[in-house]
């Protein structure tokens, strides 16, 4: 309610005057007692069609003060304002209206108001002329998605051209008395004055798919969306009004549904609260959090790794949120993130690691393979709460980024990896060598990699350099193409001098992928290749070719790889020898017959003997790239 | 003060942290009920009478979360020590740990069960 300059305590003459100065200014000009406002047959100012002015008036005339509205009288939208008055002691409502667009272009003429990046009134209008206004109205709030995500990932320019491009569609399909506020960084208020609530919800769906439809110029590659909320103020405050359009907002994100009014029934709301799956091997503990986040969340529940995993496979994404413990029999926690990880589930479903207060290495290892977060034991429920919403808010907007930039990523990581797997099937028919070598080669790499960033925090490896490492695992044996056939693929023992030439099939790998990189902007591919192909015939005692490095000066890439490609020549059968059986094999890398290796990842290579040999040594599972 | 409230103080075990984080106490009360017919205590002793230091760390491992969960700061101390030795997949001393442990659960068990 704004003070006003006006008096508000007169005599009848004085409000007899008042009443003619507003008469010269306003079309519409009332006094009334409260009786008068109660008995009124018509709504006060113009009868039928128009939203009644009676509630508005009593509350004047009850609570004092002033109260500004917006109508439709006849043809036009007025605004109309009732400021209380007493009348010789008596408390009257004075009411006067004006054509609304009298009101705009007054508001035009002022530049304070506009918001110049996108042509909708700014925040200013909204605190000073909005906020405090009973209007009868639908009020939207829109949220354009992935706004943050498109500064970030594409730059400053292209985040205000998406802004300026969606509120330029916003601006074209509202109507001449519709408002548009541009209210934070990427929210916009809409106030949709005197509106059927069928109607209200209709134009946001056709204004959510027209900006969805919109191309921003010069960057095609973002989609933009909203995240629309809506209700009909029936006589609350604007400020109120935006309250509740900003919960239902919220909720069509988390529904990934554009667009979310009043009108949609509630429990079809409640229906989609986010699925929640809780691991965790004790009942108590699982029931003790249930009971913490059942209110906002469906909570499903998994008494062990394995039924986890389980649960994650038949729900996927329907699950909004995982609630992992780490020690648990069988299937523990870390292997149910590494399984995600690998499975690219961590990219959608965000895990919160529970943990007790003395497993320090263990939180940062799960962070490391891609947990979001940890709650630790004993549990708070304000904590366990405000994570759980901390991290469901930031995934929401996260798993939008995805859509965004992955969709383009995962393009050229797959055509990478046609490529890179048609390379390594044209080595394998070049060298001659019996059964899927390369692809073998890849598998065991991923096997000893994920165990070693299991087993250790020794090796800072990025999800990015994981994936990158296993591609370029294929090419390890490229510089073979230019090795001479007789040599490559002699049967017998090769001489002294046949061996030098072929040990720079290294060098000659290497020498081209350097050659590359400067051309790319891939840099990051081609440098794991390139240390790949150069380093993977190194030994861990410095004794190995072409370098002599020793340790952990051999890049970790190259380490895995060669202890990956040792037992897989010796698992199958060469022009000059026969396969030996699984355990064989290992003996002989232990026993360091065949180089020498770093310890912890002769360690990884027994932790996964089993995996090794269900995954590996079953020919049907294992096809060559080529049907040989 | 509740008659769960003057259980705890009896046992030495923390009501007001409990209270404090669950910010309920009728909860406070179903999950303590709960944790007279939780298994998990159960699972340890076969576990250790069995030799597997595996299950048995597994089961005092969970058993320890419950405590803290539940506030039962006395029962806590114990079952952390025989986690820690068993942790390592030693059994040494584990027994004697496991008997401190069994009083300390006999006792909060038998106190729980006459105040619900």
């Amino acid at each position: 309610m704004n003070g006003d300059t006006s008096e508000t305590q007169v005599t009848k003459n004085q409000a007899a005057e008042e009443v003619d100065r507003l008469k010269r200014i306003f079309p519409v000009v009332r006094l009334m007692d409260q009786d008068e406002v109660k008995n009124d047959p018509d709504c006060l100012i113009c009868g039928e069609g128009t939203p009644c002015m009676r509630k508005v008036c009593e509350e004047v005339i009850a609570q004092g003060g002033e109260c500004t509205c917006v109508l439709r009288l006849g043809e036009d939208n007025h605004k109309a304002s009732a400021r209380c008055v007493e009348v010789d002691g008596v408390p009257h409502v004075l009411m006067y209206a004006e054509p609304l667009d009298m009101v705009g272009e007054r508001l035009d003429e002022n530049a304070l108001y506009r918001d110049s990046l996108s042509g909708a009134y700014n925040r200013r209008f909204y605190d000073e002329r909005l906020r405090r206004e009973h209007i009868f109205a639908g009020v939207a709030l829109i949220d354009l998605d992935d706004f943050k995500t498109i500064n970030d990932a594409l730059g400053h320019h292209a985040g205000d051209l998406s802004l300026k491009t969606a509120s330029q569609v916003m601006l074209r399909c509202i109507r001449d008395t519709d408002i548009l506020v541009r209210y934070g960084g990427d929210e916009f208020i809409l106030i949709m004055p005197n509106i059927e609530r069928e109607v209200f919800a209709r134009r946001l769906n056709t204004l959510s798919e027209l900006v969805a439809q919109t191309s921003v110029p010069g960057h095609d590659q973002i989609m933009l969306s909203t995240s629309i909320g809506g209700v009909m103020s029936n006589g609350i405050s604007i400020e109120e009004a935006v309250k509740q359009a900003d919960r239902l907002m919220y909720l069509a994100k988390q529904r990934r549904s554009a667009v979310l009014t009043d009108a949609d029934p509630i429990d079809e709301v409640e229906f989609h609260k986010p699925l929640l799956l809780i691991v965790d091997d004790s009942e108590m503990n699982r029931e003790i959090l249930k009971e913490m986040l059942k209110d906002e969340y469906e909570v499903i529940e998994a008494s062990g790794g394995k039924e986890g995993l389980v649960q994650l496979e038949q729900y996927g994404t329907e699950i909004a949120l995982v609630l992992l413990d780490i020690i648990m029999p069988e299937v523990n926690g870390f292997e149910v993130l590494l399984s995600m990880v690998r499975k690219g589930q961590i990219e959608d479903i965000p895990v919160i690691m529970i943990s007790s207060e003395d497993s320090d290495d263990a939180v940062l290892r799960a962070y490391e393979l891609g947990a979001s977060d940890y709650i630790a034991r004993p549990f708070d429920v304000r904590v366990v709460r405000q994570r759980v919403s901390n991290i469901m808010r930031l995934y929401v907007r996260q798993r939008r980024l995805s859509t965004l930039l992955a969709k383009q990523f995962h393009e050229r990581e797959k055509s990478s990896n046609v490529l890179v797997n048609i390379m390594g099937g044209a080595m394998e028919l070049r060298n001659g060598e019996s059964g899927p070598h390369v692809l073998h080669v890849r598998n065991l790499t991923e096997i000893l990699l994920d165990c070693l960033i299991q087993k250790t925090d020794r090796y800072q490896v990025t999800s990015l350099e994981r994936s990158l490492i296993v591609m370029t695992s294929t090419l390890h044996d490229i510089g073979k193409l230019a090795i001479p056939d007789d040599i490559l693929n002699k049967p017998g023992k090769l001489t002294p001098e046949e061996f030098e030439i072929m040990k720079a099939h290294t060098t000659l790998g290497s020498d081209m992928l350097e050659k590359l990189s400067i051309y790319s902007d891939n840099a990051l591919l081609l440098n794991t290749a390139h240390d790949i192909c150069r380093w993977h015939h190194e030994r861990w005692d410095g004794k190995g070719y072409p370098d002599g490095l020793s340790g952990d000066d051999i890049p970790l890439s190259a380490q895995v790889v060669s202890l990956a490609d040792v037992y897989d020549a010796l698992t199958s059968d060469r022009v000059y020898k026969k396969a030996i059986s699984h355990e064989e094999a290992i003996q002989l890398i232990l026993d360091g017959e065949c180089g020498v290796f770093n310890p912890l990842l002769l360690e990884c290579l027994l932790d996964v003997q089993e995996r090794i040999r269900q995954e590996i040594n079953v020919p049907a599972l294992s096809p060559a790239y080529f049907g040989k | 003060m509740s008659s769960l409230e003057v259980a705890y103080n009896e046992l030495g075990a923390d009501y007001s942290d409990v209270k404090k984080r669950l910010m309920n106490e009728a909860l406070v009360e179903r999950f303590v009920g709960k944790f007279l017919e939780d298994q998990t205590f159960a699972s340890l002793k076969a576990a250790l009478e069995a030799k597997d230091a595996e299950a048995a760390f597994m089961a005092a491992h969970t058993l320890k979360g419950v405590c803290q969960n539940l506030g039962l700061s006395n029962l806590f101390v114990p079952v952390r020590d025989l986690t820690e030795v068993l942790r390592a997949g030693s059994l040494e001393g584990a027994d004697e740990l496991f008997s401190q442990l069994e009083e300390q659960y006999e006792r909060t068990v038998s106190v729980i069960s006459a105040c619900l």
